[in-house]
């Protein structure tokens, strides 16, 4: 008890505002999406069978700029599900994963001023992003045509070291200010995962708990993963008629795959969604009397 | 101030604007065309489905040796009929069935909606050894107890307790056991009727079994394929017994336990009778420090086997195969597919309709006369009772 105390304080002491009144607050911008489209699975520890359906995602994203203005904290997490038939319409599968990225990124940007803050007018709409993430995957593949057997699901545990990139184009008319457009794709490199054996049972790998060949180094040899996002951002206040509404709409689409190749079982997922989202801004407790100065809602990225 | 020229700046730009949109169609493009699978949309012709079924096979059925299966050989037998004589989906069954056959295996089924292919020779061709109206009318009667799928009660005549357990998909509860062998402790010996069980839930056998061990015991090995070779497998992981602790156990060396079988015993049925088997003979000690070993037996005919682990997978068309997948061998690594002999001395057949006439099962009677002989427990009299 005592030493989660010490735990708690210390991590309140690293969490806690750290900035003066008079400072200025890192901009934070986070965007909360839902995605819909179709997915595909296919796991041959399950059946050698392609599994399609629909898919639907939530993510949320955080992009937190550090005080140099040169480096942007970026946070992405997502749970989704996915129900799939074969070809035939004969069975059924099921696939849900629940995932979370940590991110540092390098920003390259002069919209800044970065001894001020300031939005300065820019001589480039562009920022481009770059930088190494951490991230942890979740999650099961269950044919539903298998509930009884010995073999009905395969889990996913994957930790995982990647690169995650991004582009930014801001509109620069004055008739669609504040829109822009983005492009994000990031990829594991190298990380650790559970896979089972291929032949191994539930009951050797859960109940016996048998010294199987489970735990795994994993790169690109053996895993390849990609998420590549293309979205739109507009404030709605752009559209006429909507002057007065500040919030920020999100449209676009993203396309992810993963692939897995460790003991001679192959796991294959791949979604095409749409995404539609909120953007808006996030003040941490405690600066919510700090001078934000007038800019749009987007200068974390 | 100069006023920017926004027109200009726009069209400074638009090949960056073409950059970004271009982007991500080229890494889609490029992940669909490396990564993407979707030729693994399997053929789901007559011909796809016996490949995906010849092939799961293949990759995965664990006793093509030991069995001495050519499956190469039952792949050219069957594959040309594809070409002119395989036309509907109940020929294509057929073929199945026929190939499932070839293996001699029970686990070995092929699900559709309108069939189920087997292979059940491992008990049709063999006495049925079993009764079930003569033993709840003549031995168990009406009044028996009853809980977990296990109907008990004591034979009042040499107070020998009966246990009936039938299917290994019942749930043992923990609990449940600690009545069963409580309300049965004062008894001569036990006898385990498992005939006509033909499996479930393998962790039932184990906690079952449990309750008869006193120390760690060795029973068997498994192992599971590593890959899509016949030769393919794991290195044997050795299973072990562990005492139930702080539950009731069963004193098997002063009340000696009988477990009545037939080829109906399949599967879990089967491993549950390998558990038994390696207990046989390991000792207890008792509160005087005094060791004694355990007298466990099996009566009445070889068990049906069965003793791989199965796995399924689906056909294109959507029927479902089962197949073993994972080999368990005895504590000295023989292979118990085809079944466990009885106990020296206590091989007992027996013909269902006789015995019902007679109102005699000589199975359960060859067990009596096995426990009243050996039994250390205070023997009781009808007259005592």
């Amino acid at each position: 008890m005592k030493r989660f105390l010490i735990l708690a304080l210390l991590l309140l002491i690293v969490t806690a505002p750290s900035e003066a009144q008079n400072e200025l607050a890192r901009p934070v911008t986070n965007i909360l999406s839902l995605r819909i489209g179709q997915g595909k699975m296919r796991d041959s520890y399950l059946a050698p069978l392609l599994y399609t359906g629909a898919n639907f995602s939530i993510e949320g994203q955080r992009w937190r700029m550090h005080r140099d203005l040169n480096w942007v904290n970026w946070q992405q997490a997502d749970i989704m599900f996915s129900s799939g038939e074969d070809h035939g319409n004969n069975s059924g599968a099921w696939t849900g994963r629940l995932r979370y990225r940590y991110g540092i990124l390098w920003r390259w940007s002069d919209s800044l001023d970065p001894t001020t803050l300031e939005v300065r007018t820019e001589s480039s709409p562009w920022s481009f992003y770059l930088g190494p993430y951490a991230g942890i995957d979740l999650g099961f593949d269950y044919n539903l045509k298998m509930a009884s057997s010995n073999n009905p699901a395969t889990a996913r545990v994957v930790g995982n070291l990647g690169a995650v990139g991004a582009v930014r184009y801001k509109f620069q008319n004055p008739s669609v200010r504040g829109m822009r457009v983005m492009f994000q794709a990031y990829a594991p490199l190298i990380g650790a995962g559970f896979r089972p054996e291929y032949g191994a049972s539930y009951y050797e790998t859960f109940y016996l708990s048998t010294s199987g060949n489970y735990a795994h180094f994993t790169s690109l040899h053996n895993q390849q993963d990609l998420d590549v996002q293309l979205t739109l951002d507009f404030p709605l206040a752009i559209i006429p008629g909507l002057r007065s509404f500040d919030s920020v709409l999100r449209l676009g689409g993203s396309y992810h795959i993963e692939t897995m190749d460790i003991n001679n079982i192959t796991s294959r997922y791949s979604s095409v969604e749409f995404v539609i989202g909120w953007v808006y801004q996030y003040l941490p407790f405690g600066r919510r009397k700090v001078n934000l100065l007038k800019r749009s809602p987007y200068e974390a990225y | 101030m100069k006023p920017i020229d926004m027109k200009h700046r726009l069209e400074s730009h638009h090949w960056g604007l073409y950059l970004i949109l271009l982007l991500p169609l080229s890494f889609g493009l490029l992940a669909t065309s490396c990564l993407d699978d979707d030729e693994a949309e399997k053929d789901d012709s007559l011909r796809g489905n016996f490949e995906a079924f010849w092939q799961t096979l293949d990759e995965h059925y664990c006793y093509f040796d030991e069995k001495g299966v050519d499956w190469d050989g039952v792949y050219d037998k069957y594959a040309p009929l594809f070409k002119d004589s395989i036309l509907t989906q109940f020929q294509l069954f057929q073929v199945l069935d026929e190939m499932v056959d070839t293996l001699r295996d029970g686990h070995i089924n092929v699900y559709t909606p309108f069939n189920i292919a087997r292979y059940w020779s491992w008990w049709e061709d063999y006495p049925d050894n079993y009764e079930d109206n003569l033993v709840y009318e003549y031995y168990l009667g009406t009044n028996y107890w009853y809980t977990s799928g296990m109907q008990y009660g004591k034979f009042t005549r040499d107070s020998i307790a009966y246990v009936r357990y039938s299917s290994f998909s019942s749930s043992i509860g923990e609990s449940n056991l600690d009545y069963v062998l409580a309300l049965l402790h004062n008894a001569s010996g036990l006898i385990l009727d498992i005939r006509d069980n033909g499996g479930g839930t393998l962790t039932n056998a184990v906690t079952l079994a449990e309750r008869f061990a006193t120390e760690k015991t060795l029973y068997g090995y498994i192992r599971h394929k590593t890959g899509k070779g016949h030769h393919d497998f794991s290195d044997p992981e050795p299973l072990y017994l562990e005492p139930a602790s702080d539950r009731v156990f069963w004193d098997a060396s002063t009340r000696p336990v009988v477990i009545l079988t037939n080829r109906h015993c399949f599967s879990s049925a089967n491993n549950f009778v390998q558990l038994m088997r390696a207990l046989d003979g390991t000792m207890t000690t008792d509160s005087l420090g005094i060791q004694r070993p355990k007298l466990i037996k099996m009566c009445g005919d070889r068990t049906g086997g069965g003793s791989g682990l199965p796995f399924e997978s689906v056909l294109p068309n959507g029927w479902r195969v089962r197949f073993s997948a994972c080999p368990m061998t005895d504590q000295n690594g023989a292979s118990t597919e085809s079944g466990i002999d009885p106990s020296p001395g206590l091989k007992v057949d027996m013909d269902s309709i006789s015995a019902f006439e007679n109102h005699r099962d000589d199975i359960i009677e060859a067990a009596r006369a096995f426990i009243l002989k050996n039994t250390l427990a205070p023997r009781k009299t009808e007259e005592s009772e």
